[in-house]
């Protein structure tokens, strides 16, 4: 059973993760951010019990589930506001930025780097991101938890809900097209 | 370059934007955590990590009140709340009744206009008798 000091390491741990795989999926900060608070909430209330063992493969879990609810959710609300969106004026979503947002904080490693190497490597990242995010939904799911979340074929597979043979075409596709959408834009690793 | 390696460096790369994450998001998946935390089952607040195999607790699968002794522990208050309303009611009701007998009764019986009938009823002639005891 898991202490509430383990709880609260795992959840530290694999909260960055799941925020940026919630993002990959909905392409939205606020609704990952939400997603991820309901998964914690519910592995929280549900599963606190469980080895924390057990915890990374049913957090796994409930943020799929958790996020294919939020696509569920999404369908029935555009529906909606499809219809009633044109009565409605645009949003300005300048006004509602967070100047704190601008700052980033960096680490002791990266105070050697010159402000053209930061920005640089900046762009490098972002531009991963980008390609992460472009891949087909399965094929993300699976290298995301496979190789980012270090879960294992079998996990990744009960995860997913597909068998283990799908999770290996799904990173092997997913690792390719990957490796030539970077070498297209000119990124060698 | 194979599967394995590339994916480590994809990896390492993923690894670095998350630590990169906006000050507001760290702070709303702080926040959420603990929030969390705090609406955890208290079995996983109570445990310790130091706790040995001694002090293993067993846990159900769901250790809150089944629907039906929910919906009862709701329900019974409130029905006691009606029942109680009727029951006031009712003796209300019946105190105003009385009230309004006697007050009848004694103008009859002050005016000497108590109708014949009455005195056949089998009610109004308990009432005299007991009034005159």
């Amino acid at each position: 059973m898991a202490s509430r000091q383990e709880l609260s390491d795992f959840l530290e741990s694999v909260e960055r993760r799941a925020f940026k795989q919630a993002v990959y999926a909905v392409r939205d900060d606020d609704a990952a951010l939400d997603i991820v608070q309901d998964a914690m909430f519910k592995l929280a209330e549900k599963y606190a019990d469980k080895p924390p063992a057990e915890l990374p493969l049913l957090f796994q879990r409930i943020l799929q589930n958790v996020i294919h609810d939020h696509f569920r959710r999404q369908k029935v609300r555009n529906l909606w506001t499809t219809l009633l969106s044109s009565l409605q004026p645009d949003d300005d979503e300048g006004s509602e930025r967070d100047p704190l947002d601008a700052l980033e904080v960096e680490g002791d490693a990266r105070a050697g780097e010159s402000a053209a190497q930061l920005v640089e490597r900046d762009q490098i990242l972002r531009i991963i991101d980008a390609e992460v995010q472009k891949l087909p939904t399965r094929q993300r799911e699976a290298f995301v938890m496979r190789y980012w979340q270090e879960m294992d074929v079998a996990e990744t597979a009960i995860a997913m809900g597909c068998s283990e043979g799908s999770v290996k075409t799904h990173c092997s596709r997913a690792t390719h097209a990957l490796a030539e959408a970077l070498k297209a834009r000119g990124i060698t690793l | 370059m194979n599967e394995h390696l590339f994916a480590s460096r994809i990896r390492q790369a993923l690894d670095e934007s998350a630590e990169r994450l906006p000050y507001r998001v760290t702070q709303r998946l702080e926040r959420a955590r603990l929030a969390a935390l705090a609406h955890a089952r208290p079995e996983a607040a109570v445990a310790t990590a130091s706790a040995g195999p001694a002090a293993t607790v067993t846990v159900s699968g769901d250790d809150r009140p089944s629907v039906l002794v929910r919906l009862l522990t709701a329900g019974v208050p409130i029905l006691l709340v009606v029942v109680g309303l009727y029951g006031i009611s009712v003796w209300d009701d019946a105190q105003r009744a009385a009230e309004t007998a006697d007050i009848d009764a004694q103008l009859m019986l002050s005016d000497d206009e108590v109708p014949i009938a009455a005195y056949a009823d089998r009610g109004f002639g308990v009432y005299i008798k007991n009034s005159r005891q």
